[in-house]
């Protein structure tokens, strides 16, 4: 129960940040109406601001609750390493630079939800901050764990996991420095939840990157 | 508000940035970045005065930030914002050096009010800044008084040493300037912009010394009805002069012989070690290895001291500076007193030749007296002889008569003549007027004749900008 309410503590205190920036942009732009009375660049300026975060905080708890009307798709025989190929090649020239898959000889295969996959794909590695990260390189590889089943470590390199614990770390807008989104994770929680695998952090958190186990 | 001011406001969040810009910008030069990585780049290439920090930022967090900024000490003036109001991360950001930790949303006039307090509070560190700038500069190695060649040996080794720390020992007789050296070595140092402060260790009662150099705590004696924060303590970064130094007890020779070696010590009546790291100018007008002979000085001590030392010639070896200091002194009293007093050449002559017992410091107070007590507006040989035999009936002077039989002719004859005198005088009044024979002759109430036939006797060639 501890663990659970530290859990339910973190997300709201991440979500109350979210929502508590744009607000302040809405209040501070009412308040210097007042301040500078008169000014029509100033009228035209608020009603800009005041719409445009009044759409954001929609957009944030939108895509908070986007993630429960997920809805699992078809499953199919899939070869796991080649659809991880399949999706690197399809990365852009820089940052396909920076990611490395290792495939077990014989490749594996499985039966999954591919969009869940490339889903998953595409928020670990595509919506990371390549950008801001610029030391930063991923190595994906196969795993397969002591039930037989398949699974995809995603071990990062030239980045800090400091501060990431493995009960909270999913939770939304608990990471910025590493997605800009700050729902990428959770999203990702949310799509193996859907499909009944495991989502967490590499070793405990002891390397620098998360798993899946299909 | 002063619109020179630079602020840099770092969020990710884009109506944040758009606000603050909004709000600061008819006063300020406001920058904005959204990046934690971007933000100790630019305050290094821009200068900002003031950052707006949110903690919660891409790249490199607030906290991180704001750490770098507190290790590097690079000078900003943070002021958090964030949507947290965690008590443990406002106490973190605080001890970071933050001015100030506000939470989202915030007040917008609140907000203005904590902006003008900072810009308040950067105006008084410009105007300190400016004032140390100022009494730094009358004691630059350029502007101390000293063209004679045995006090420009002393600042060619003072400039070789003035940034490694070494102890300096100044010795020299009463009034030869030694605190002015000392002061000279503080703000032509490295150390400039921390305190300067001095202890004449003559003048403290010997059971206060102790008190007075190392601090005490509350209670340590009767009498300590507060912690006293010492001299040592409180120029550490700066400087401490220690003048009269061979006055000081054994006992606590042996305290300042510990201070000097571990860079540490502890309060009167107090156990926690206080470490420094003091700059040591000491200065005395004994023979220090005198008193070491005698066991009244401690040798250690004296080695330690010792490192560079610097004799201070008396006023008389060192005669060139005499007209340096009697213009120095003349034209800081006319402006002190409103007067416009001045001494002619016979009388500079005069004064320039003189024994001064008493050295620059005598210098000064006789020129000082002349400023005020004349009532003509130059001032000739005879009130000056009169103002230093009402002085010192019994002191030496040039006289009229042999200087010899007098016993005031200084060994080894370097007496300066009239004739150099004269010359050395007229050479520096025509720089003055900017070399126009007119303006000189006006002022020096002689003809231009006069001093054209000057000019040929000494054979001075004027080249409109400098003399030959």
């Amino acid at each position: 129960m501890e663990g659970e309410y530290l859990i339910i503590e973190r997300l709201v205190r991440n979500i109350s940040h979210e929502i508590k920036n744009p607000l302040t942009a809405i209040k501070g732009y009412a308040q210097l109406l007042g301040l500078k009375p008169g000014d029509p660049e100033l009228v035209e300026k608020t009603r800009k601001m005041v719409v445009e975060n009044a759409d954001l905080i929609d957009e944030r708890l939108h895509a908070l609750y986007a993630v429960f009307e997920l809805t699992p798709g078809e499953k199919a025989d899939i070869d796991i390493a080649g659809t991880v190929g399949e999706f690197v090649r399809s990365l852009d020239d820089d940052i396909m630079a920076r990611v490395s898959h290792i495939n077990p000889p014989g490749g594996v295969n499985a039966v999954l939800e591919r969009r869940g996959i490339l889903r998953a794909l595409h928020l670990l590695v595509g919506r990371f901050d390549w950008k801001g990260n610029g030391g930063a390189s991923l190595t994906i590889s196969l795993r397969e764990t002591e039930e037989g089943k398949p699974g995809l470590d995603f071990e990062f390199f030239g980045v800090s996991f400091e501060g990431m614990k493995g009960e909270t770390f999913f939770l939304p807008y608990s990471e910025k420095k590493l997605y800009r989104g700050g729902t990428e994770l959770f999203e990702v929680f949310a799509t193996a939840r859907m499909n009944g695998w495991r989502f967490g952090l590499l070793d405990g958190g002891a390397r620098r990157g998360f798993y899946l186990v299909f | 508000m002063d619109e020179e001011y630079k602020i840099l406001v770092a969020d990710d969040e884009a109506g944040i940035r758009d606000l603050l810009r909004d709000l600061l910008s008819g006063s300020f030069n406001v920058d904005t970045v959204e990046r934690g990585d971007e933000v100790l780049d630019r305050i290094a290439r821009d200068r900002h005065d003031i950052l707006i920090l949110d903690l919660q930022l891409p790249g490199m967090n607030g906290i991180d930030v704001l750490r770098v900024i507190s290790e590097k000490k690079v000078r900003v003036v943070v002021v958090v914002i964030t949507a947290s109001n965690n008590v443990e991360t406002a106490i973190t950001a605080m001890k970071l050096g933050a001015y100030d930790y506000i939470v989202k949303p915030f007040d917008a006039e609140k907000f203005l009010v904590i902006v003008k307090n900072i810009v308040e509070r950067l105006e008084l560190e410009r105007e300190v800044d400016t004032l140390r700038e100022q009494v730094g500069e009358k004691f630059r190695f350029v502007n101390v008084i000293g063209k004679s060649q045995a006090m420009l040996k002393i600042f060619s080794t003072l400039e070789r040493v003035i940034d490694t720390d070494s102890t300096i020992l100044i010795s020299g007789d009463s009034g030869t300037g030694k605190e002015i050296i000392a002061k000279a070595v503080h703000y032509n140092s490295n150390r400039k912009q921390y305190p300067f402060r001095s202890l004449d260790c003559s003048t403290i009662p010997r059971d206060l010394i102790g008190s007075e150099l190392f601090g005490h705590e509350k209670g340590a004696f009767t009498g300590a009805v507060s912690r006293k924060i010492g001299k040592f303590e409180v120029s550490s970064k700066g400087t401490l002069f220690l003048d009269e130094i061979g006055n000081l007890s054994i006992d606590m020779q042996a305290k300042l012989l510990r201070v000097l070696q571990e860079k540490e010590f502890e309060r009167v009546g107090g156990n926690q070690i206080i470490k420094v790291n003091t700059r040591i100018v000491a200065a005395t007008n004994r023979d220090l290895r005198e008193l070491v002979k005698q066991n009244r000085f401690r040798e250690d001590l004296y080695y330690r001291l010792n490192v560079v030392p610097v004799y201070l010639p008396l006023l008389k070896e060192r005669k060139e500076d005499i007209p340096l200091f009697i213009d120095h002194f003349l034209k800081k009293y006319n402006t002190e007193f409103g007067r416009s007093l001045n001494i002619d050449i016979k009388a500079r002559m005069f004064l320039t030749n003189y024994q001064w017992p008493g050295n620059v410091r005598q210098l000064e107070n006789v020129i000082k007296r002349l400023v005020l007590l004349s009532t003509e507006k130059v001032v000739g040989p005879d009130q000056v002889k009169a103002l230093l035999e009402f002085e010192d009936p019994a002191a030496p002077g040039p006289g009229d008569g042999d200087l010899e039989a007098q016993g005031t002719l200084p060994a080894g004859g370097d007496i300066v003549s009239m004739d150099e005198m004269e010359k050395a005088y007229l050479e520096r009044a025509l720089e003055h007027f900017d070399f126009n024979i007119s303006s000189t002759a006006k002022a020096l109430k002689i003809s231009r004749k006069t001093i054209h036939n000057k000019l040929k006797r000494y054979g001075i060639v004027i080249h409109k900008t400098t003399v030959v």
